[in-house]
């Protein structure tokens, strides 16, 4: 059986713009990630994200983080869940 | 530095700015993908527990359970580590985050990543998570650090944990938690001499302990505080009343790029049995 998994891994800010569609991404004039005309925040630290400061979405969810490394703790708890 | 091999390896399966799907067969790719030179490389780099594991733990990166997850190139290496770890320990954490405050539960996860780079030599990545770990955990994130770096997580709190399971049943998480938070106020066994403790606090702290009927006390310094540490206890058995009931010892470590001691004062002479005489004398008065 084959399963479909996948884990997208980005250089720099430059490469967010690429996938910002697959999550229904825009970037508003002042360079903030929305959706909906709502800003994505760190889910974490509740800091608004930019594409510069984006560090990673938790797999199978709309679970945002910013690309600070504490916050990953939360990143793995929320990993070890699934 | 450590990027560049990581990078290539997933630019090398397509991982890199491309949804990949992924195949059981991802793992015989990977075996056979890489030349030998380059997967010691990678494993000196990253860190890693086993290297029978490396597919694996790229494996556990990569599964997403059906769905696409999305990270920061140079953040891998962190969670790479935290995972890593993770995994070894994951029964373990489990059962605390049932118990802790979540601001302790990062904490607890976060020390994790910094024990885990450090044991793997990465000293200025360890440095700059601690700082973090410091700055947003304040002031309970070093303390936790502390305990884990001197394993007093899995030797001491675990156990405690269990037990707390076995006896209370139902009420164990807010026992465990009483006792976890106690910890944090007064840890009784040991003291972690911090940059900003003068010899006074130290002995304080020691007299504490020995009053409390603690049968020895460990003092725990590392880089420059090494010699902070071993001066302090030493000229506690030398100058103070109670240092005559204890004997010293030290144990050195390497941790990366400093040396750590741990000093043991093993009383000798119970404190109690000094205070009981001293009232007999008092009564033959």
């Amino acid at each position: 059986m084959t399963e479909t998994l996948g884990l997208l891994v980005f250089e720099d800010e430059n490469d967010v713009p690429k996938f910002t569609e697959d999550f229904n991404f825009t970037i508003s004039r002042e360079g903030y990630l929305t959706r909906d005309n709502e800003p994505i925040v760190c889910s974490c630290c509740n800091l608004v994200l930019k594409p510069k400061n984006l560090g990673a979405i938790l797999p199978g969810s709309e679970v945002f983080y910013c690309a600070d490394e504490t916050c990953l703790a939360d990143y793995v708890s929320e990993y070890l869940e699934k | 530095m450590y990027r560049q091999p990581l990078a290539k390896l997933v630019r090398t399966f397509g991982l890199g700015k491309l949804l990949h799907q992924y195949e059981p067969e991802i793992e015989e790719k990977i075996k056979s993908g890489i030349s030998d030179k380059e997967f010691i490389s990678l494993i000196n780099i990253l860190p890693l527990d086993f290297k029978g594991e490396v597919e694996n733990h790229l494996k556990d990166l990569m599964t997403t359970r059906d769905k696409m997850g999305v990270i920061r190139a140079d953040m891998l290496l962190a969670l790479h580590s935290l995972v890593s770890r993770l995994k070894n320990n994951e029964e373990m954490l489990k059962d605390f985050k049932l118990v802790l405050k979540s601001d302790h539960y990062k904490a607890l996860l976060l020390s994790t990543t910094i024990v885990n780079f450090e044991d793997n030599g990465l000293m200025d990545e360890a440095r700059r998570m601690k700082k973090k770990l410091e700055s947003r955990f304040r002031p309970f994130g070093n303390k936790i650090y502390n305990w884990h770096r001197s394993d007093y997580i899995k030797g001491y709190f675990y156990p405690y944990l269990l037990y707390s399971k076995a006896v209370w049943e139902k009420s164990y998480p807010e026992r465990f938690r009483r006792y976890w938070r106690d910890h944090l106020g007064f840890f009784p066994d040991s003291i972690w001499i911090g940059p900003e403790m003068t010899e006074k606090e130290i002995h304080d702290e020691i007299t504490l302990r020995l009053k409390r009927g603690r049968p020895k006390v460990f003092i725990f310094g590392r880089g420059s505080l090494t010699n902070m540490a071993l001066k302090a206890s030493q000229n506690y058995i030398d100058a103070k009343p109670l240092g005559k009931n204890l004997k010293k010892d030290s144990y050195w470590a390497d941790l990366g790029d400093s040396s750590s001691v741990m000093i043991t004062l093993l009383v000798t002479k119970p404190i109690r049995d000094q205070k009981k005489k001293s009232k007999k004398r008092k009564s033959k008065k």
